[in-house]
């Protein structure tokens, strides 16, 4: 086993130790210790593990009784929580413990979990607001862009064009904060994170580009890079055409001589060489193509040579979306609200209840809520990620309000939790787990 | 006359070769010669490859392979070889079966495929013996491996 295999598992096994003081571990930490013998082939340490788990189990049925009975009360306000029943019942018999969901408490909990539900399906019809403008989810890949493909999705679905996520975030990035990052040598491509409403106004602002100009779906547009590697990729071409034109102070220091004739040699080629060296490059080339499809070799070599190395990307942008960058005919208002768990901020709860204005008013909403949760339902709230909610149904077999959530991780299922059904990128969410990870709200009126 | 007939006989022969391991296969996997498209620098390219669809007990959809992982003897299919850690997977950062790809060094691309009469959108991993796998299917393989 290597180093980092071993740091892999020792870092798998303390995630165990906190999460049997939240839930049931059992089939977690049955899997793991099957890999953990098959990948580790140590017997002794294998052993240990083994010991070492059976309290960690038991701490972690008694924990999924505790939170189970949480889980029936939190629930019982928006459905039957039977599946929770069931679990409860499930991790009791484990200890040798009876519960039965017939019992006093429980069965209070049930009818009003039935009663809650009868009351939703009146109010939770089934719309869905998808148009053919958002096309099929996104993949942000490699960038922490999703608050930017979440205003793509709202500015397009609004405004009835295909809106480049890409330039969103470059405009957002433009920001004083970001600036100075970049100063210290982020790249473009490394700003990640950021908040939805602010992105979109500074995109209205500035003009917003139109997907055909700027792409920003990672790999829909490639099969051989990626925005982030792209953008790197230009950002290093600026330095290697720099370098072309002269050679540093270092060098001239140094190496005098070598310098000497690496400066005679740039200058003989001064006039062809930028040119010769990016159209001779089919990598770089490759890079320029993708990222800024309409741009031509000359009006890249022009930008080149007027830019410096920090704002060389947003002048290739600006260049790129020169003719086609529009800003909508209407005002557009963008409205977000903001759970921090302070006094008088909107609950969850509440901004459901915008959600469902704006879905029945032929809008789509953007959220902000937690990715853990969306792979497993009692995971601990972490990552904060933003999507788009797009549909909404009533769940006749849970007897759940749902919604839709577009994703940008592609058309992928595989990453949600199983009791979440998933087609094609978009996953249900039954309301009381949106609730849960869910903590703002962006809509464009 | 004479070339465009052998022509023709190449492709009847090849096309024989191709069908015959393809209906002496069990039902679990079905192998054909179609199309599939993808974007190359701002536009759509589709192209006639060979490629697999394998129906696993345990997975409600079919899954793309290569036609080199009919047999199970390619790098998409390996046996999981190591622990993988979540936390890198799901950071705050990507989609996690983008992650997932790249950590076992492969190359991840979105595609369409063509399978009974309509364009199937997916994801597909791409490794360096030129085998590849559905995204999805790869992450249920490895999913005993990732905590």
């Amino acid at each position: 086993m290597s180093t980092e295999q071993k740091q892999t598992a020792s870092e798998v096994w303390n995630s165990l130790v906190q999460e049997a003081k939240r839930r049931s571990i059992e089939n977690k930490m049955v899997t793991f210790l099957n890999a953990f013998n098959k990948y580790c082939g140590n017997p002794v340490l294998y052993g240990m593990a083994v010991s070492k788990s059976l309290p960690l189990l038991r701490e972690g049925q008694e924990s999924h009784i505790q939170l189970m009975k949480k889980e029936i009360e939190r629930v019982s306000k928006y459905r039957a929580p039977l599946l929770e029943c069931a679990e409860l019942k499930e991790a009791a018999q484990t200890l040798n413990r009876s519960i039965n969901c017939e019992d006093s408490a429980l069965k209070r909990q049930m009818s009003q979990g039935i009663q809650a539900a009868s009351n939703r399906i009146q109010s939770c019809t089934n719309v869905d607001n998808r148009t053919d403008i958002l096309q099929r989810p996104r993949d942000q890949d490699s960038t922490g862009w999703c608050y930017a493909y979440t205003v793509a999705d709202l500015l397009s679905y609004k405004t009835g064009k295909l809106i480049s996520a890409a330039h969103v975030a470059n405009t957002y990035n433009d920001s004083f904060i970001n600036h100075t990052k970049q100063f210290f040598n982020t790249s473009e491509a490394d700003l990640h994170g950021g908040m939805i409403k602010s992105a979109a106004e500074k995109a209205l602002q500035k003009g917003v580009c139109l997907e055909e100009d700027l792409p920003s779906s990672d790999y829909l547009y490639s099969s051989l890079t990626n925005i982030k590697s792209g953008i790197h990729g230009v950002e290093n071409a600026k330095d290697l055409y720099d370098e072309s034109l002269s050679p540093s102070w270092a060098e001239l220091l140094f190496h005098p001589i070598t310098s000497i004739t690496s400066w005679a040699t740039h200058d003989e080629t001064i006039a062809s060489s930028p040119q010769e060296i990016f159209q001779n490059c089919p990598e770089i080339q490759g890079n320029w193509k993708e990222l800024f499809p309409n741009l031509n070799m000359d009006t890249i070599l022009e930008v080149l040579a007027q830019s410096t190395s920090m704002s060389v990307v947003d002048n290739l942008i600006a260049r790129a979306c020169l003719k086609n960058s529009f800003v909508p005919d209407t005002k557009l208002n963008i409205v977000e609200k903001i759970y921090r768990g302070g006094l008088g901020e909107p609950t969850p709860d509440e901004m459901t209840q915008d959600i469902d204005d704006q879905l029945n008013h032929k809008n789509i909403v953007g959220i902000y809520y937690k990715a853990s949760l969306l792979q497993d339902r009692y995971a601990a709230p972490k990552y904060g990620h933003a999507s788009s909610v797009v549909a909404r149904r009533f769940n006749f077999l849970s007897g759940a309000c749902e919604y839709l959530i577009r994703n940008s991780w592609g058309s992928s299922c595989a990453n949600y939790d199983s009791e979440f059904s998933c087609s094609d990128g978009h996953v249900w969410i039954p309301q009381e787990h949106l609730v849960n990870m869910m903590y703002g709200i962006t809509y464009v009126q | 006359m004479y070339n465009k007939n052998i022509f023709k006989i190449f492709i009847l022969i090849y096309c024989l070769w191709f069908l015959t391991p393809t209906l002496s296969q069990a039902i679990e996997t079905i192998c054909t010669y179609g199309k599939t498209k993808y974007i190359y620098i701002g536009k759509p390219i589709i192209k006639k490859e060979p490629y697999c669809l394998t129906y696993p007990e345990d997975q409600k959809k079919a899954s793309l392979i290569s036609l080199n992982c009919k047999n199970k003897t390619c790098e998409a299919l390996k046996e999981p070889s190591q622990i993988i850690s979540k936390q890198k997977l799901y950071s705050e950062i990507g989609s996690p079966g983008f992650h997932l790809c790249r950590t076992l060094k492969g190359k991840p691309q979105l595609l369409d495929y063509w399978h009974g009469n309509q364009w199937h959108s997916t994801s597909r991993c791409q490794f360096s013996d030129d085998s590849f796998i559905e995204i999805d299917y790869l992450y249920h393989l490895w999913s005993k491996s990732i905590f």
